[in-house]
């Protein structure tokens, strides 16, 4: 694996790495060396940022010797999570039309398509779920709706994302669950953190 | 056994707000959770070192002053650092920046800063309500741990341990490193390189030209600049992790220095990143204060 690394002034330092599947596991590599540290991975990176002050001076040996590291235990080794969905989302239709197809169409793909959790983002336990091509990818809404509840199912770029809470939100939504997806009594309360397989199943 | 606490305090008056703060979840970015925390740490420390107790204990974090508290429970010590204010005690003027003991029953009163924006009151045994995830902080963005302080609200207060360093002052004073800072005009922002250099034209350069001023949209997540725009690719870049003091720049060009409740990751370009040593004076501006984001090598 290869990376490169941008120091960030002395307190933190991002990893470029290719993509989000690289970037999850190389985060988590780095957070059994680094216990100490917030290491948070990103799209196409990871950061590794100290909490106040300065990073210690070995970290970016650290974070050579994780890259150096085989990466088998990357993609397809997270814990598998099924996601039972109501198709019911007010945008399901758009994408459809989008993606040239019709409303099963967009619900077959999905439920065909295994994903995985990158980074998280945007709000506590929000995970965005790797694994539509490109060519699915969405555009945001123009305006985002001023509430979005919890547990809806909802699609941007090509990310697909689960709303933890109901918040404002721009994502395009296809569908919704009622499973928790932040729970504070959990370890780790997110239930899709980094790394973690989701497969999106009929409810 | 009792459920009571041995102490609380009551909140009798509030300036623009009142939080409790701590060292923040700063280890679980991750999962999406802002760091929060005290906004300026080394107050946090300073009050906390005079209570001769733990640097991170709880505290309240009060906005332009205002916060007025009645102890309930045995009598304690208290102090302040941050924005330097005055203190009193059930109407005696008391020093700022000193360990103050406060009887039972007492009442003790910040005014308006003088100098800075936000006051740290520190009390022996902490302040704390519930914790969430291990920090008793008020996230303001996620919602994460304890409501605001409200008029009213009775919160518990910790055991208490060590001893106070009586007659011992924050380090240097109103203007050391527990106060806010020995003020410049302007506050000068050390901004090292970042991850997005080529994203912008005209480098960290384009900060050059001349002081910029606190917006009053400045919060806990960000201190939102004013100032000629910063020219940038339009665009967004792949998601990436915020550290503290990133600065973001977005499509209107208007720099935002991203402090403790900054969200864990985004998409704007960021022009540098402001030494985390400088990030305690961001909490001390107000708006119209005069900021110089000043280039510095690696």
């Amino acid at each position: 694996m290869t990376g490169r690394l941008v120091r960030c002034g002395p307190g933190a330092l991002v990893v470029e790495v290719d993509g989000p599947a690289t970037a999850a596991g190389l985060a988590s590599r780095l957070r059994t060396r680094l216990p100490l540290l917030g290491v948070v991975p990103g799209a196409e990176s990871v950061l590794v940022q100290a909490a106040h002050g300065s990073l210690p001076d070995d970290v970016a040996a650290v974070v050579a010797a994780a890259l150096a590291e085989p990466a088998d235990a990357d993609p397809g080794s997270g814990r598998l999570v099924e996601l039972p969905v109501h198709w019911d989302g007010p945008d399901l239709d758009d994408v459809a039309a989008r993606w040239g197809t019709d409303a099963s169409g967009v619900v077959a793909r999905l439920e065909a398509t295994e994903l995985t959790s990158a980074f998280c983002g945007f709000a506590p336990g929000f995970a965005y779920l790797a694994g539509l091509p490109a060519e699915l990818a969405v555009p945001r809404l123009a305006a985002p709706r001023p509430r979005v509840p919890a547990g809806s199912v909802a699609l941007a770029d090509a990310w697909c994302g689960v709303y933890p809470g109901a918040s404002p939100g721009g994502w395009r939504l296809v569908g919704r669950t009622d499973v928790a997806l932040w729970d504070l009594d959990a370890d780790p309360p997110a239930l899709l953190a980094p790394g973690t397989r989701v497969r999106l199943v009929p409810a | 056994m009792t459920d009571r606490p041995a102490g609380a305090l009551e909140i009798l008056g509030i300036g623009a707000s009142a939080l409790v703060q701590d060292l923040g979840r700063p280890s679980l970015g991750h999962l999406g959770v802002p760091a929060s925390g005290a906004l300026d740490v080394a107050a946090l420390r300073a009050a906390n070192r005079l209570l001769g107790q733990g640097e991170g204990a709880p505290i309240v974090e009060a906005l332009l002053g205002g916060l007025t508290v009645r102890l309930h429970g045995p009598g304690r010590w208290f102090a302040t650092a941050g924005a330097v204010v005055a203190v009193s005690t059930d109407g005696r003027p008391r020093a700022w920046g000193e360990a103050v003991r406060v009887p039972s029953g007492g009442v003790l009163r910040l005014g308006r800063p003088v100098r800075g924006a936000r006051t740290t009151l520190a009390v022996q045994g902490g302040v704390r309500p519930a914790a969430v995830l291990g920090s008793c902080s008020t996230d303001t963005l996620s919602g994460l741990g304890p409501a605001p302080l409200r008029v009213g609200d009775l919160v518990p207060l910790g055991p208490t341990t060590g001893a106070p360093a009586v007659g011992a002052l924050v380090p240097g004073g109103p203007g050391g490193a527990g106060g806010p800072g020995g003020r410049v005009d302007p506050v000068r922002l050390r901004l090292h390189p970042g991850p997005h250099g080529s994203w912008f034209p005209e480098g960290r350069s384009a900060v050059a030209g001349g002081p910029r001023t606190v917006s009053a949209t400045s919060d806990r997540v960000g201190l939102r600049l004013e100032g000629p725009p910063i020219p940038r690719r339009p665009g967004e870049v792949p998601s990436l992790g915020l550290p503290p003091g990133a600065v973001q720049v977005p499509p209107d060009g208007r720099p935002v220095v991203l402090l403790a409740d900054r969200p864990t990751t985004g998409g704007y370009p960021i022009l540098g990143v402001v030494d985390p040593r400088d990030l305690d004076a961001c909490a001390q501006l107000l708006p119209g204060d005069a900021v110089e984001l000043r280039p510095v090598r690696g």
